[in-house]
């Protein structure tokens, strides 16, 4: 288990190195390099396009440009330059703010967590109904309760996030008025205010995880409830509920493991939009307005650290499922 | 020559199962003769867009804004009083050709990538598939949303940024068949009598891992829709005024009050279109994967 878990560290900092090259590069090749957006969009255009510049004021902004330049260590060569801005990450300074010149990974932690709550609320919300809805659909496998859970994931699969929130603001903020449609408030602030804004925005991530759990388990459960074991147990004499509960849902809880890497990043991705969707001023909220306001230093770091977290939680996965999992454990116990 | 092709012939098992299986699909059932027509409908209005579009998408009508459905306007209009019907037909042109050619880059690129580092292997192997860990070490639209920041916001980029985020899925999808029938016997006796690494790669077994990556093309497809209808709804996407079902969300959700039924139309579209995809990916792979079929 140590060798398995070695080899899986020590490809994910290959990974993560690779990842940072990418990012890196995009943010490079993106118009306009980092000194000129520090002296701002304006001021580069009032020279190249400005209609009373003169040969004076032009020398001047580029005077000001090399100087920016050399000082950001921009004249230097590429690869330099990527090593100091990882150096420059690994001591936790993920560059300043094009905007107002502040260190850009405070801002990006003040926002982080709004965007937990909205996917810790969904997780929640998606869990409560999967579970017994997958469990209903193995039992009763190829009866009216199994069609209409695999009809409810398949619209669930193919429905666009943001439009699911739109119609849920259609229905419960605009025709029943129920939840206020748009907008953050912190959870420390005013608690029942908070959750009142969240419920729709993690409902809508609920539903499109829904889809996914059930799915899974009831596919994962039907295996399971082939198993010599689970026959065995039968023939113990359990009770349905006991051996459902017990025996066949452990498994599949654990297989639901597995697929929870894929969930995180749809729900990351997911979350940009819905934040979009009703005004929750969390990172993909963030995201947006940055590129924007092309401020690429804090496109970047939040880039980077959705990157790196979600990374991190396949390597957590993989870890706990090998630990969690004993023939898994088997194959690398040496 | 001959000798080499017909060795090539993979044996019968294998011949006769993953097409064998996709033409028994063939035999319709209802489900299937439904998304058939709306797969017609869907590729009718991407080249002909003119024959079920009764009205110009870009012509405008101040006196009719966010008018709601009639004869005349089925879907009703948006705020600068143009049909959203046909808006809508135009827009399919736009969804379905920025999915087609996403997911062929992908291809493109990714099937090479995938039969060399799976025949090679070592250190080329090594490398691809740790650049491809890394495409998908981001969650996927906000790996796009890098990309179209990087190129700026055009259909170029957001093709781009599709094709790159699904090339990792062909190169592994390729790399794991290749590891698989490398030593097959047909692909070891077409080698024995002397076939290059080129015909090896692209004429004995290419052809066998085809069933699998037309699952993924299809599955694919439907993504890229959600993708780029995602992108085009944050405005990283395609810029007005070309009607695109995310920029007309957009737009919708401004007049959700006034006009609810704006905000129908698209997402009706975007949801039977992925829905029709998603559900001929999934007949297929079943049919593909006999294992599936006893559950």
């Amino acid at each position: 288990m140590g060798l398995f878990i070695v080899r899986r560290l020590s490809a994910t900092v290959v990974v993560l190195i690779f990842v940072s090259i990418f990012v890196f590069v995009a943010m490079r090749l993106a118009p306009g390099d980092p000194a000129m957006l520090m002296l701002g969009a304006d001021a580069a255009g009032y020279v190249i396009g400005g209609a009373g510049e003169t040969a004076y004021q032009k020398s001047l902004y580029e005077e000001k440009l090399e100087e920016l330049r050399r000082e950001m260590g921009l004249d230097r060569p590429i690869y330099i330059q990527y090593l100091f801005w990882i150096r420059g990450i690994l001591g936790g300074n993920l560059g300043h703010s094009v905007r107002n010149e502040l260190p850009v990974l405070p801002i990006i932690l003040g926002r982080l967590p709004a965007t937990l709550e909205l996917l810790v609320l969904a997780v929640i919300m998606a869990m409560i109904v999967a579970v017994p809805a997958g469990i209903l659909a193995a039992v009763k496998h190829r009866s009216m309760i199994d069609y209409a859970v695999g009809t409810f994931a398949a619209a669930g699969f193919a429905i666009p996030v943001f439009w699911l929130g739109l119609l849920l603001i259609l229905i419960f903020g605009v025709r029943l008025g129920w939840f206020p449609v748009s907008g953050y408030v912190p959870l420390w602030e005013s608690p029942v205010e908070n959750l009142k804004r969240a419920f729709l925005p993690s409902l809508t991530l609920g539903l499109y995880l829904m889809a996914y759990f059930v799915r899974f388990l009831r596919a994962d459960m039907l295996e399971v409830l082939q198993q010599d074991y689970i026959r065995t147990a039968t023939a113990k004499g359990l009770t349905q509920s006991q051996l459902i509960l017990g025996h066949a849902l452990k498994n599949s809880l654990i297989s639901l493991l597995t697929i929870i890497g894929i969930v995180v990043g749809g729900l990351l991705s997911g979350s940009v939009i819905i934040e979009q969707v009703f005004g929750w001023s969390g990172l993909g909220w963030l995201l947006v307005q940055s590129i924007f306001q092309r401020d690429y230093p804090m496109v970047q770091g939040i880039v980077l650290l959705a990157a790196f977290g979600f990374t991190m939680v396949n390597l957590l996965v993989d870890i706990s499922y090998g630990l969690l999992n004993p023939r898994i454990r088997a194959q690398f116990s040496m | 020559m001959g000798r080499i092709a017909a060795l090539e012939q993979p044996p019968e098992t294998l011949k006769r199962g993953p097409l064998a299986r996709i033409r028994q699909l063939r035999k319709t059932s209802k489900p299937v003769l439904l998304a058939g027509t709306i797969l017609f409908l869907v590729l009718l209005s991407t080249f002909f867009p003119g024959v079920l579009s009764p009205h110009d998408p870009n012509e405008i009508h101040p006196e009719l804004a966010l008018s709601p459905p009639s004869l005349d306007f089925i879907m009703g209009t948006d705020e600068f009083g143009r049909d959203i019907f046909s808006r809508i037909i135009f827009g399919t042109r736009v969804a379905i050709v920025i999915s087609w050619a996403s997911v062929g880059l992908a291809f493109v690129i990714g099937i090479p990538l995938g039969l060399i580092s799976g025949l090679y292997g070592g250190l080329a192997d090594g490398l691809t598939m740790r650049v491809m860990d890394a495409v998908l070490a981001f969650p996927s639209l906000i790996f796009t949303i890098l990309i179209v920041a990087a190129l700026g916001a055009s259909p170029f980029s957001i093709i781009v940024s599709i094709g790159f985020l699904f090339t990792p899925r062909f190169a592994r999808l390729v790399r794991g068949s290749v590891l698989v029938l490398k030593d097959v016997e047909f692909v070891v006796a077409s080698r024995a009598c002397g076939a290059g690494s080129s015909r090896i790669m692209f004429r004995t077994i290419l052809p066998n891992t085809m069933a699998p990556i037309l699952v993924q093309i299809t599955l694919g497809m439907a993504l890229a829709i959600s993708i780029e209808a995602g992108l085009s709804y944050l405005g990283l996407g395609i810029q007005p005024p070309t009607a695109t079902w995310g920029t007309m969300l957009r737009d919708a959700q401004r007049y959700l009050y006034l006009a609810p039924w704006y905000t129908l139309a698209p997402g009706v579209m975007i949801f039977v279109v992925i829905l029709v995809l998603n559900f001929f990916g999934d007949r297929l792979r079943d049919a593909l994967d006999p294992r599936l079929k006893r559950v």
